[in-house]
């Protein structure tokens, strides 16, 4: 344990060395504070007498994510952090498997201790809670609940005699528990009906406090919160038989490290996730392999049209080839705000013709991210080797992201502009918009890439990424806003769309440059 | 049956394998070992390999594999892509679960006095990001429990080339660099037995030709070497005894003064019936 102790400190020191000395560690000090300091006092604004149970509430809901969730990752031997390095280095060594374990879920006390430091602070002066109160929340929390799931995870991870089956049935339990608060909700559901009292009813539940471990750590929340009842005692009393029952077989319990294949593979999918995350790509699941069936395509042209043929080959053999789940979001947003515009008397009020690209607009800034097959080109040497003019590779490039975007702007604009009641001109002319913005975002990361490349860093990149988004959008509105006043709702589209075009076409120009050579500023 | 060092040939079905010109004991040809577990009598097992099987879903990676690397000697794990070696590897390392047994001096390689004595330097190296070369070394000695002096840490990275390197972070390393330190991690815990897989790639002339060095040392001192490769050429004067290995199951094994004259690379195209060119095809098809 020395050894891994050592290990873990001066990983940290390094680590906050180096941290040090980049100008963006203070930037996103400055802004965690600042977040931190703004939530509090408008908490604080919400709160003026004492509220322990709403501060129990959150921790319960938040729990209801948690816990189940590290049971079935435990179960399936995912969930703790085991990095290539750790294979290298530690797994060898004549460490115990077990004292591995315990090092390895003890990275996570540190950012157990800040979660928790932050929580008491909240509830001290923005909950106004007693400072007790409080206090004991945070004993809890670090000494008993931290250790509870320490002993799960080490139980799980190795246990060598649970086997296959074993794992299947405590993942399908963990599951179980999920169907129980199903069951739970719907049962309250009857009682109190649909509303935010339903949440309340829930999370007050009695039931709830009964459902083994998740229940029972629900049951000590609500004693140091609530105070006790008979059912809270009841899961207060499991609560800690079952602790000193984890604790002891934690401690007995045999390892010889039969879970070193299963770390190694999560180690290998973590690696690849964070080399993504790197990159700017969302990673959904970690170890979730794409499955590529067979497909043909038929070649045509050569050059830089190669790049695009490829793209579409691969798109082919996915199981739904262009399509994803993003543009289900799309034909979601499309259909319900054409439902609210229908059946909610006031509707979107003056801002209904603009609703379905200001939404669009919306998701392509917050939850679309560089995805898709084109970002891998620009770190494939085979892009700048190809004999082609630089325009002609980016087009092809970004080509297929760009049909889908349009598939995306269909579904959103389609559905929702009919219920809405807008024409087909303005669809169509709206279809258009949201396609041009959506460029906008991809032109501005490969014009990023072009201007600061790898000086700033990520963080860096993402900042000039969203001032560009941002002036593309300030633009369109702008525009949109003078058709309005010279003509009405159709010239506001076609000056929108044409503000796009001619934004989009400088930052492709620059983007060009991005292809003589693959090594960035 | 035509058995060959415990391969049933013909229930495996290589093609072509009734013509293929065999080293072994049916053809009375130099080199091959009857079984794969006993090299010589009197020999000390090392590190011994004991009907190691493993198996991904339903494909079968190793199938039963067994040999014996003796006391201070140097064994190469041969053996063409997709043979099976690097789960082997994996699996005397202990990363991976599997059937059988591996012995580390006598001892099941999974305790801890097994692995005190263990070293092993994985093909590919991933250091910690944030831990500077000499904070690895630092972490490794507390790891094993080992004392190193000042002199012997220094000396070691004066052979590989690192001493101007030793501040330098892990993500701060080239690949070669990475290697070399890794070798070094292997090195500092004086083992009794070391795995060496692919260890030479990514390293530079200088660098190769100090480990060449270093494994003969380690072998006349005593420590004994299991090297999985396929960089042939490299390994060809350090040999002693090489184990052939393809579709997870060891196809011969073969003792370097048994074969006299015999090249490494004739010998693996010999046995795993792989023609490096079409000249070479006549070796296989004697009777054709």
């Amino acid at each position: 344990m020395r050894a891994l102790l050592f290990l873990w400190k001066r990983l940290w020191i390094n680590y906050l060395k180096k941290a040090l000395r980049k100008p963006t560690f203070y930037i996103y000090v400055v802004f965690i504070a600042f977040y931190v300091i703004m939530i509090s006092i408008s908490l604080q604004s919400m709160f003026v007498a004492p509220d322990s149970s709403m501060l129990a509430m959150i921790l319960i809901g938040f729990s209801l994510l948690t816990i189940p969730g590290n049971l079935n990752s435990f179960a399936k031997r995912k969930g703790l952090l085991f990095r290539n390095s750790d294979i290298h280095f530690v797994f060898p060594s004549p460490i115990g498997p077990k004292t591995i374990l315990v090092s390895t879920f003890l990275r996570t006390l540190v950012s157990r201790l800040l979660m928790c430091l932050i929580l008491v602070a909240v509830g001290i002066f923005a909950f106004r809670i007693e400072v007790w109160r409080m206090l004991l929340y945070g004993l809890f929390s670090i000494g008993f609940q931290f250790t509870y799931e320490g002993c799960l995870a080490v139980i799980l991870f190795a246990s060598e005699k649970l086997g296959e089956r074993g794992r299947k049935w405590i993942v399908g339990l963990s599951y179980g528990v999920y169907a129980l608060l199903a069951v739970i909700v719907a049962v309250e559901y009857f009682r109190v009906g649909l509303g935010f009292q339903l949440a309340t009813a829930f999370l007050e539940s009695e039931a709830l406090r009964l459902v083994p471990i998740l229940g029972w750590y629900i049951s000590v929340i609500m004693m140091i919160f609530v105070g006790p009842s008979v059912v809270t005692v009841i899961g207060c009393i499991c609560y800690v038989v079952s602790f000193v029952l984890l604790l002891m077989t934690a401690l007995r319990m045999q390892c010889t490290g039969e879970y070193y294949e299963d770390a190694l593979k999560f180690a290998d999918d973590y690696e690849e996730a964070l080399q993504k995350q790197k990159k700017g790509k969302t990673v959904v699941a970690v170890g979730k392999k794409e499955k590529y069936g067979t497909a043909k395509i038929t070649w045509k042209g050569s050059g830089a049209r190669a790049l695009f043929y490829r793209q579409l080959l691969e798109y082919k053999k996915t199981r739904f080839f262009i399509f994803d789940l993003m543009m289900l979001l799309h034909l979601a947003a499309g259909i319900i705000i054409g439902l609210v515009s229908i059946f909610d008397a006031e509707g979107f009020g003056e801002v209904t013709p603009f609703i379905l690209p200001l939404v669009g607009c919306y998701i392509i800034f917050i939850f679309t991210s560089i995805n898709g097959k084109w970002a891998n080109e620009l770190s494939s040497p085979y892009t700048y080797l190809i004999p082609d003019n630089t325009l002609q590779k980016l087009l092809c490039v970004t080509g297929i992201q760009n049909i889908k975007n349009l598939i995306s702007a269909l579904l959103l604009m389609v559905p929702g502009g009919i219920l809405i009641g807008l024409s087909p001109v303005i669809i169509v002319l709206g279809t258009v918009a949201y396609t041009l913005f959506a460029a906008t975002k991809l032109y501005g990361h490969t014009m990023t890439e072009v201007v600061v490349g790898d000086t700033l860093g990520r963080f860096g990149q993402q900042m000039l990424e969203m001032l560009l988004i941002g002036l593309g959008l300030g633009a369109a509105c702008l525009s949109a806003l003078l058709g309005m006043m010279v003509s009405g709702l159709t010239l506001a589209y076609v000056l929108m769309c044409l503000m796009l075009f001619l934004y989009d076409s400088i930052l492709i120009t620059v983007s060009t440059l991005n292809f003589y050579h693959m090594e960035k500023e | 049956m035509f058995k060959q060092s415990g391969y049933d040939l013909h229930r495996n079905g290589i093609p072509g394998v009734r013509r293929m010109l065999v080293i072994g004991p049916q053809d009375a040809g130099p080199g091959c070992v009857k079984e794969p577990g006993k090299i010589r009598k009197g020999d000390k097992k090392m590190l011994e390999v004991i009907k190691v099987s493993k198996k991904y879903g339903k494909t079968l990676a190793a199938d039963e594999v067994g040999f014996t690397v003796p006391d201070g000697k140097v064994g190469i794990l041969l053996g063409p892509n997709g043979a099976g070696k690097s789960t082997v590897i994996k699996s005397i390392a202990g990363l991976l679960r599997f059937q059988g047994e591996v012995r580390i001096q006598g001892m099941n390689s999974k305790t801890m006095e097994a692995k005190k004595v263990f070293a092993y330097v994985p093909e590919l190296p991933f250091m910690y990001d944030s831990l500077t070369v000499r904070e690895h070394i630092d972490f490794i000695t507390r790891a094993y429990g080992v004392q190193a002096t000042e002199e012997e840490i220094g000396e070691l990275f004066e052979r590989f080339e690192l001493t101007d390197k030793q501040q330098k972070l892990g993500n701060e390393l080239s690949k070669g660099m990475m290697q070399k330190v890794s070798i070094c991690c292997a090195l500092i815990i004086k083992p009794k037995v070391i795995l060496l897989d692919e260890p030479m790639v990514g390293l530079d002339p200088a660098a190769i030709k100090e480990l060449k060095k270093v494994i003969l040392e380690l072998r006349d001192g005593g420590c004994t070497i299991l090297i999985s490769t396929h960089m042939l050429d490299m390994v060809k004067d350090l040999w002693d005894v090489t184990f052939v290995m393809n579709k997870g199951k060891i196809l011969g094994t073969y003792v370097k003064e048994n074969l006299e004259d015999k090249d490494l690379e004739e010998l693996f195209f010999q046995v795993t019936g792989q023609a490096e060119h079409s000249g070479e095809e006549s070796l296989h098809t004697e009777e054709e």
